[in-house]
């Protein structure tokens, strides 16, 4: 459903000025084409606006619809109509009230905001005036008086409200750069069914620092006037908020920095949230991602150090607001090492795109920077050759967007990309769920593409300023034309952490120096306590050392190349191989732990065989156990009667999943206080190489991986999720939740915007998009009825255009429509309709060309029951092709 | 300036720590050495203290602190015990008249264990000594790499065949060669790890690689080192590879000279070099570490322990000294209170006289049922 005006319809507080209560309308009887008979709304005119020049008097003698005398009469929407009495009305639809309300002018009242922007320290700023009324804060603008164009109103409103009426040069030069955000209907709780407000936004931008010296001066009617942050937390006045929000900070931002520095500095971005499921259970009781320790090191930490020595000046952490908290301490600590450390906290991201968006709306990034989308990305490279190649490539060709780089390594999951020859272009990519597989197309062969299994993905990515601009991500090729890969030189590693196996794996790769300089002693430690290590490698947390003197470590464990926290107690024969011990945790008897990660403060009895574990805090595991590839989340006390290996690749958790944030979670209750918790997706919960069905056809320890991987080769009948359906899932939750945002062109960018990403997300091709898309747009709700898909239809005018240009995607739509029609019943008769819509250039879409219709109706089957239900269509389209040709 | 804060010493203490780890490779230790002296002259400069003890426990604590983060960067922990011994020798004039006695620097440092008298002298005047003793100290380091090279061209004369190794790294070592080059004709042989790119800056006549280094042993005369800590017993660390061509130097009776500049001395001994001895990449593909990481152990040290015996010289910025004798140089720097008081050293001393330190499993094993076979 389209925009619908709200604040005009608002019945809990009286109409202004007034004790007239508006009457409901509720939201499906706005539109006056829907019938409402009991509607009868109050009439109500102020008194105080009769006789003023402002106002009109009588309805009569008024030119509807056009320029009336000094007065404009038009509408900046459509040509209004009216009612039984003559007045003009709404038209957004009912109001509950009729009258003039407080509004001068019968029909349209024209208003014009400037928005006056500047960019300083590298925040957006806008100047906004505080009302007296309401205390809010507004765009300095105002209604357009009788004889005067929009832009003196502009000028005029700006100097009067803002400047206390000064008028200066400087003013001049700005009011030439104005562009023009909106013109229109706003949605003003001043609004009745027969006068609303409308106005046009110019938005300038000050990028020449014209204001820089010109002081802002309240005027009467309000009490302050400042600039203020785009992205204040201040209360906005009515409909300003959504103006502010239609100024494409992106890239106002962008020009008026590059303008001014082109040699702006590359900057490092993290996201610095985790949005596996996986990893949930750790922070169910708080806690993030970033603080998640490696060798007892917080993550961030380690990422930021390895950061340092690759030398970039600038740092931008992105984090979802919630965990805005945790990272303060850090800034605090790092904020001093770099030239510039920046959180940003996303309201609301859930993805890793969305916090890129956040980052592109904030304008922080104006160069090209270096993405890492996973805080656990640990690398021993400083990049300083990968960098300079992209730097290289960025100015041989701007279209040279991205560089991933590639470590040259084992990757468990096997994925496989395709590679130019010469130039490292990225020329094929692995689907999603099927990492291992190709699927092997023509262009291989002719592009002299090179197949590779021998890298890994680092999750480090450079990345042009301009990926996070949006049309370059609408630009459906950009998959495979413009990324290029770069492989760490043979002794440079990387590790990415993306699940319970990739953990220890990191951790055994710092414990042995694979990364070296990351090594436990390097790692920066906090003040407490400093790291030694004996000669087999096995790293003890110290208390501060005197300086004074060298002590001799004791020994207190077995084994080799581990890491044990400070204050354990550890009994005799315990033995610790590849592991990291937290602090304070006791080891009973003979236990032995091997490429394991165990938590603070746990308590692991005697004789127990840990092989591949996580561990998290105060867990609580009884004597003789054996644990292989589990996971133990924080405060869990082992049930001991249990057969353990019914766990292998499991996580438990002494609680279940929070039913609110945690959807791609399944949980079984095993006993109080312990849950069993499993991925939806069918995955194993320690490695997402494993299918749990894999695992658990596993007899004993031997997880052999070649067994898993002749497991692996059957799964496709055990449910597995097929991309194309999460592909309409998204898409369809993107375009439920427009819909539910109102109507604009923005939205709609928007909406084009998580359609392509979720396209490159799934791998889904631009045949399937076209077809999927529009089935699940006539799946929509408002598209149950053919006006409701009309009123939508032209409203996301702009996608059909941007998908549905090529006959043959235009003839998927088609092949979507024939399946949408197979599935659901009672259809049919809509079906012409909606084609002869999408075809029509002057009332409809446009968007169908007649071949296509024709050559889709060729390959309905003969006794198709479509062919019947088009054939009115199909003729007629047949017959104008005819009268086309004999012209 | 003197009213600067505390969060500004803690901010101050982070970026040269930070500092330290900037670098992927370990720079020349000058400069280490510089930076750290920097931060120490900034402490006693602004720090407030009321008396002695204030600014010994202040200088402890931040010692501490920047030690800890680099336990293996002797130049730290050896330039706060230099300031503290400044710090004590200005403050507590008692027994200043020994200190100067030549006779009694030989043990003294070892034997004489009687506290201090706190003597104290006014303390605006001691601030101002500290940091003119800091500033000498600052000078000295300054032109300690002349002196050494002066020192050091002694040792040398015409016609030898000199190998030198960590060329590219040590840049007394370059200025050493630079200086001797202009006085004698002599040719240098430099051993260079594979991975190291050649210095372009400073040509020598032969390249070899630490393979070739025991062969091309029969034709040196000389080997010039560069120590990165040497130890009273005259022990002393080298960079990696160094301790092999001392072991081939020895086998030919060929003089082993190491420079070291007195900031490398230390002040204690080193009882276990595993705890300071760390080990770098392992040197393999890093497309192997799936399949070995954990499972094989690569020993590849970042720095190599040398016995006293390997090496015939040290030649430090004051003198030439025989390995056996360093100890006597120790006192000129380091004051043996900051060696001997700290609680770290007494408690190591009762746990010494009460039990074995450091040997491994405990004594014992009790039987236990072990779950695999059970």
């Amino acid at each position: 459903m389209a925009f619908i005006h709200a604040k005009c319809r608002n019945t809990d507080a009286p109409y202004l000025h007034s004790q007239i209560h508006r009457v409901k309308v509720p939201d499906a009887k706005v539109k006056w084409s829907t019938d409402f008979s009991e509607y009868s709304p109050p009439d109500y005119t102020d008194p105080k606006t009769f006789g003023k020049p402002y106002a009109d008097d009588k309805l009569d003698g008024i030119k509807w619809n056009a320029v009336d005398g000094k007065i404009n009469r038009k509408s900046h929407v459509v040509d209004y109509s009216f009612d039984d009495e003559g007045r003009p009305l709404n038209p957004m639809g009912r109001t509950g009230l009729r009258g003039r309300g407080v509004l001068g002018r019968w029909g349209p009242n024209h208003a014009a905001d400037p928005i006056v922007t500047r960019n300083k320290d590298g925040r957006l700023y806008f100047v906004a005036i505080q009302r007296s009324d309401t205390g809010e804060w507004a765009i300095p603008g105002g209604m357009v008086d009788a004889g005067e164009n929009v832009s003196a109103t502009l000028k005029r409103e700006f100097s009067e409200e803002a400047l206390g009426g000064k008028k200066t040069d400087e003013l001049k030069e700005l009011w030439t750069r104005g562009k023009e955000l909106y013109k229109g209907y706003v949605d003003d709780p001043r609004n009745t069914d027969n006068s609303w407000m409308e106005t046009v936004c110019v938005h300038f931008h000050d990028d020449a620092g014209l204001l820089k010296d010109v002081d802002l001066e309240a005027a009467d009617d309000a009490t302050a006037v400042r600039w203020i942050d785009v992205f204040t937390d201040e209360p906005l006045y009515a409909s300003h908020e959504q103006l502010i929000k239609m100024v494409p900070w992106g890239a106002v931002a962008r020009d008026s920095i590059q303008k001014k520095d082109n040699e702006a500095k590359f900057s490092a971005v993290i996201v610095a949230d985790n949005f596996e499921h996986r990893f949930d259970a750790l922070f169910r009781e708080g806690g993030t991602w970033c603080q998640q320790a490696v060798c007892n090191v917080p993550i961030i930490e380690i990422t930021l150090e390895w950061l340092l020595r690759a030398n970039l000046p600038k740092v931008i952490l992105l984090v979802a607001e919630r965990n805005y908290n945790h990272l303060k301490p850090v800034e605090e600590k790092w904020r001093i090492h770099f030239e510039q450390f920046l959180i940003v906290s996303c309201k609301d991201a859930l993805s890793v795109g969305d916090t890129l968006r956040e980052l592109d709306s904030r304008a922080l990034v104006t160069s090209d920077f270096l993405l890492i989308d996973n805080p656990a990305t640990f690398t021993n490279s400083t990049l300083k050759p990968q960098l300079q190649a992209f730097q290289e490539r960025r100015n041989a060709d701007k279209h040279n967007v991205m560089t991933l780089i590639y470590a040259k390594a084992d990757d468990p999951q096997k994925s496989v990309i395709g590679v130019k020859k010469g130039t490292q272009k990225l020329a094929y990519f692995h689907s999603a769920d099927h990492p291992s597989r190709v699927t092997v197309e023509k262009n291989l062969f002719t592009e002299e593409v090179v197949i590779r299994r021998d890298l890994v993905d680092t999750g480090i990515a450079f990345c042009s300023v301009n990926i996070l601009v949006q049309e370059i991500l609408v630009n459906e090729e950009i998959l495979l034309l413009n990324i290029h890969i770069d492989v760490l030189s043979a002794n440079e590693g990387a590790v990415q952490i993306y699940d319970y196996d990739s953990y220890v794996y990191a951790s055994k790769l710092l414990l042995n120096h694979w990364l070296y300089p990351l090594s436990p002693e390097n790692l920066f430690q906090s003040r407490d306590y400093a790291m030694q290590s004996n000669v087999a490698d096995i790293y003890y947390a110290q208390d501060c050392i005197r300086y004074g003197s060298l002590k001799a470590l004791r020994v207190d464990v077995l084994g080799t190349s581990s890491l044990l926290g400070k204050e354990g107690t550890y009994e005799t024969a315990v033995k610790v191989v590849n592991s990291v011990i937290g602090n304070g945790t006791t080891i009973g008897l003979a236990t032995r732990i091997t490429d394991s990660i165990v938590g603070k403060n746990c308590k692991i009895g005697k004789g127990c065989l840990l092989e591949s574990t996580f561990i998290g805090d105060n867990v609580t595991i009884p004597d003789n156990c054996r644990l292989e590839k589990q996971i133990l989340s924080h405060n869990l006390i082992y049930p001991s009667t249990s057969d353990e290996l019914n766990f292998i690749g499991q996580l438990l958790s002494p609680l279940p999943p929070d039913e609110d944030s945690e959807d791609g979670i399944k949980c079984v209750k095993i006993q109080d206080n312990v849950y069993l918790w499993k991925l939806t997706s069918g995955f194993s919960v320690w490695s997402r190489a494993l299918r749990n069905n894999a695992l658990f056809s596993v007899n004993g320890g031997g997880s052999n991986s070649d067994d898993l991987e002749e497991e692996d080769e059957d799964e496709d009948d055990l449910g597995e999720v097929d991309p194309v359906s999460i592909f309409q899932e998204e898409i369809f939750d993107s375009m439920n939740r427009i819909i539910e945002l109102g109507f604009n062109d923005q939205t709609v960018r928007n909406l084009t915007l998580e359609i392509n990403s979720s396209k490159l997300a799934n791998n889904i091709s631009m045949d399937d998009l076209s077809k999927y898309l529009f089935k699940s747009i006539l799946q929509l709700d408002p598209c149950q009825t053919i006006p409701g898909f009309k009123a939508l239809a032209l409203q996301w005018k702009n996608l059909y255009t941007n998908y549905y240009r090529p006959q043959r995607c235009q003839i998927q739509l088609l092949m979507g429509l024939e399946e949408h029609y197979h599935a659901h019943d009672g259809f049919g008769p809509k079906l012409p309709l909606i084609v002869h819509f999408m075809y029509d250039e002057d009332k409809g879409l446009g968007v169908l060309d007649d071949t296509s219709i024709l050559e889709w109706h060729n390959t309905l089957d003969g006794d198709s029951p479509l062919r019947p239900l088009m054939k009115q269509l199909v003729d007629w389209l047949e017959e104008s092709d005819d009268e086309d040709d004999s012209d | 300036m003197a009213s600067r804060k505390k969060e500004d010493l803690v901010e101050l203490r982070a970026k040269l720590l930070m500092g330290i780890k900037r670098s992927a490779t370990r720079e020349p230790s000058l400069k280490l050495a510089t930076e750290v002296l920097t931060f120490l002259m900034r402490l006693v400069r602004h720090e407030k203290y009321d008396k002695v003890e204030t600014l010994l426990e202040v200088l402890h604590e931040n010692g501490s602190l920047i030690t800890a983060a680099y336990p293996s960067e002797f130049v730290i922990r050896n330039l706060v015990l230099a300031v503290s011994k400044i710090a004590r020798d200005e403050g507590f004039r008692s027994d200043i008249s020994d200190a100067t006695s030549a006779f009694n620097s030989l043990t003294r440092l070892w034997i004489d264990r009687r506290k201090d008298d706190t003597l104290r002298v006014p303390l605006k005047d001691f601030r101002e000594k500290l940091i003119d003793g800091v500033r000498e100290l600052q000078t000295e380091m300054e032109t300690c790499r002349e002196n050494i090279v002066r020192i050091g061209t002694e040792l040398i004369s015409t016609g030898d065949i000199v190998m030198v190794h960590s060329l590219n790294s040590s840049t007394t070592i370059q200025s050493f060669l630079k200086d001797i080059r202009e006085k004698h004709k002599l040719r240098i042989m430099s051993v260079q790890n594979s991975s190291e790119p050649l210095n372009n800056d400073f040509p020598v006549e032969d390249y070899i690689k630490l393979c070739e280094a025991a062969t091309k042993m029969a034709h040196v005369t000389k080997v010039v080192l560069s120590a990165i800590t040497v130890f009273p017993d005259g022990s002393c660390l080298l960079p990696p590879g160094g301790r092999s061509i001392c072991l081939s130097a020895q086998r030919h009776n060929v003089p082993v000279y190491v420079l070291c500049a007195f900031y490398k001395i230390a002040p204690y001994f080193l009882p276990d070099p595993s705890i300071i001895i760390k080990h770098t990449l392992p040197g393999l593909p890093f497309g192997m570490a799936r399949k070995f990481a954990g499972r094989v152990r690569v020993l590849q040290p970042a720095i190599e322990y040398t016995e006293p015996g390997l090496v015939s010289l040290y030649v430090t910025n004051t003198t030439v000294i025989n390995p056996h004798h360093v100890y006597r140089i120790i006192t000129d720097y380091y004051h043996q209170g900051d060696v001997y008081d700290s609680p770290d050293f007494q408690k190591d001393e009762a746990a010494l006289n009460s039990e074995k330190l450091g040997l491994g499993a405990p004594a014992h094993i009790p039987p236990v049922n072990d779950p695999l076979k059970a």
